[in-house]
């Protein structure tokens, strides 16, 4: 499966705020890599990048390099984001779902109510990590 | 040469741990937050990000 995870759910994995299932999502797409593929754009790298220490930040680019590359947010179409602020997403968060779609994405994990209380038709999932390890576990 | 598949897979959880053994020995810029309050404080720093962006049209 392709994802899209959010800040929040790299944040919480890395124990800023004790979610054990996003801790868990994380060793679950690492242990079975490339079963399903992570993909970034810059803006999620910059988001969890600001709650972390330099040196912290650079061991995440390590342990993403390491899994997938970061896409700049340039490459996603302006009038992909402009579609999702119509759907009544603030500008940023519309750009986050405008890359799930532009990447193909198969679910956008993330634990913010924002995304997983819109109720429109999507070409991808919006799963809180719960979710999507049950449907990982689910799709072996 | 390309990394294999393994090398990544160690490589990622060598990173993993490091930054969850960091984080362990710091206090959180969360500590005492619940999860919507977190989740709106990154928030909040994604609309700052996004603006800044916009303003310098990048």
């Amino acid at each position: 499966m392709l994802l899209v995870l959010d800040s929040n759910e790299y944040i919480f994995s890395f124990g800023l705020l004790r979610e054990r299932d996003c801790k868990k999502l994380i060793e679950v797409i690492r242990n079975k890599y490339p079963k399903h593929i992570i993909r970034t754009p810059r803006l999620i790298i910059e988001e969890v990048g600001h709650h972390l220490t330099p040196e912290d930040f650079r061991e995440f680019i390590e342990f993403i390099s390491a899994l997938t590359t970061i896409d700049e947010n340039i490459l996603v179409p302006f009038e992909l984001g402009a579609k999702y602020e119509s759907k009544g997403l603030k500008p940023a968060d519309a750009f986050i779902a405008a890359y799930a779609e532009w990447v193909g994405a198969d679910i956008l994990v993330t634990e913010n109510r924002h995304f997983l209380t819109l109720h429109i038709d999507l070409p991808f999932r919006i799963l809180p990590a719960k979710k999507c390890l049950k449907l990982l576990k689910d799709s072996k | 040469m390309k990394k294999s598949i393994q090398s990544r897979i160690e490589q990622a959880g060598k990173h993993l741990n490091k930054i969850r053994k960091n984080v362990s020995q710091r206090p959180s810029p969360f500590e005492g937050m619940t999860k919507d309050e977190a989740i709106e404080a990154i928030r909040k720093v994604r609309e700052k990000l996004w603006e800044k962006k916009i303003a310098s049209g990048s």
